[in-house]
């Protein structure tokens, strides 16, 4: 199937979707001004990966700030991830966050609790405090 | 800004007042007109330049951000027209005085719609972080999102990157709408 690839903007996060290089990405800012329509393309090309996945999948989260909107939408993904793995797919969640943002850190542990796949936590060191 | 001089309307000698109101309120950015994405996206970078050298740290810095993109976005996706067919302008201001960052908005709404939003916000003003947490996990879990992008989550996430509660007011404009100002603050310490 064709890779999804977005460059990230200033509001909009970077999305790679690359089955052929087992690489699935969603990085930097998500806050879109019109969250749903902006995840529309994502969130279908999951339910078609969904229908021949990899064996084995590991989704890398690396976000600096995403609004409420987008928060939901995130459930919305790691939902799907549940299904992949009741289907008897290996499937993880690499959850990337700045090690100062504690913020960030518990975002993560709240979707570990909301929905039944395996999170790994990986705080990064971030830029200093004035270079954000 | 226009400075005429008519009764009705701010005056030019005026003009020195308002600064003077600017600063005692330690404001550092202050916008009045209408929100759209392009502008919450200017206010991010000029945030972000004016947060430089403040000492405090990232962590901070974002939870204002992100109350920042909560309120402006729901001031943009709850904008209301008048019958006069004039959009409606609303008033967005940040400031930063010794222990708080606080982030004030001001906006027409629906007179209709006070009272379920005075309702949500009474009830977030009753919860302490965890019941708001749980509250927010409990929206996301079963909420669907409104028609117009909202999920009943942005206060909920206002109130838990504040920490403290929100202050708000509702004055009546006519007997259709009403004014509804909201101001967040944000501890410049962060607590152990």
């Amino acid at each position: 199937m064709d890779s999804l690839i977005l460059e990230g903007t200033g509001d909009t996060p970077k999305v790679v979707f690359d089955k052929g290089n087992n690489h699935f990405e969603i990085s930097g800012c998500s806050l879109p001004e019109d969250t749903n329509a902006f995840f529309e393309p994502i969130i279908n090309w999951l339910e078609d990966y969904l229908k021949s996945p990899n064996d084995s999948t590991k989704f890398e989260f690396a976000l600096e700030y995403f609004n409420t909107a987008s928060s939901k939408i995130f459930l919305d993904i790691f939902t799907r991830f549940e299904k992949l793995k009741q289907s008897g797919k290996q499937v993880s969640v690499k959850w990337v966050y700045d090690e100062d943002d504690e913020d960030m850190e518990m975002a993560g542990q709240e979707y570990a609790k909301l929905c039944d796949v395996e999170f790994e936590f990986v705080p990064v060191e971030g830029d200093d405090d004035d270079d954000f | 800004m226009r400075l005429k001089n008519t009764d009705d309307i701010l005056e030019i000698d005026q003009l020195a007042s308002f600064y003077e109101d600017l600063n005692r309120g330690n404001i550092i950015i202050v916008h009045h007109g209408m929100v759209n994405q392009e502008l919450v996206r200017a206010f991010l970078s000029l945030a972000r330049e004016k947060f430089k050298n403040t000492g405090d740290k990232k962590v901070v810095k974002k939870r204002v951000f992100n109350i920042m993109v909560e309120c402006l976005q729901n001031i943009n996706r709850h904008n209301v027209e008048v019958p006069n067919g004039k959009n409606i302008s609303s008033i967005f201001m940040i400031g930063i005085e010794d222990e708080d960052y606080f982030v004030i908005t001001g906006n027409v709404m629906m007179k209709k719609n006070v009272s379920d939003l005075e309702g949500q916000i009474k009830k977030i003003n009753t919860l302490d972080l965890e019941g708001i947490s749980q509250e927010y996990a409990d929206v996301i879990k079963g909420g669907r999102i409104h028609e117009r992008g909202g999920a009943g989550l942005g206060l909920l996430d206002i109130a838990r990157r504040s920490g403290q509660k929100l202050e708000y007011s509702f004055k009546d404009i006519d007997e259709s709408f009403s004014f509804f100002s909201l101001m967040t603050r944000v501890r410049r310490e962060l607590k152990d």
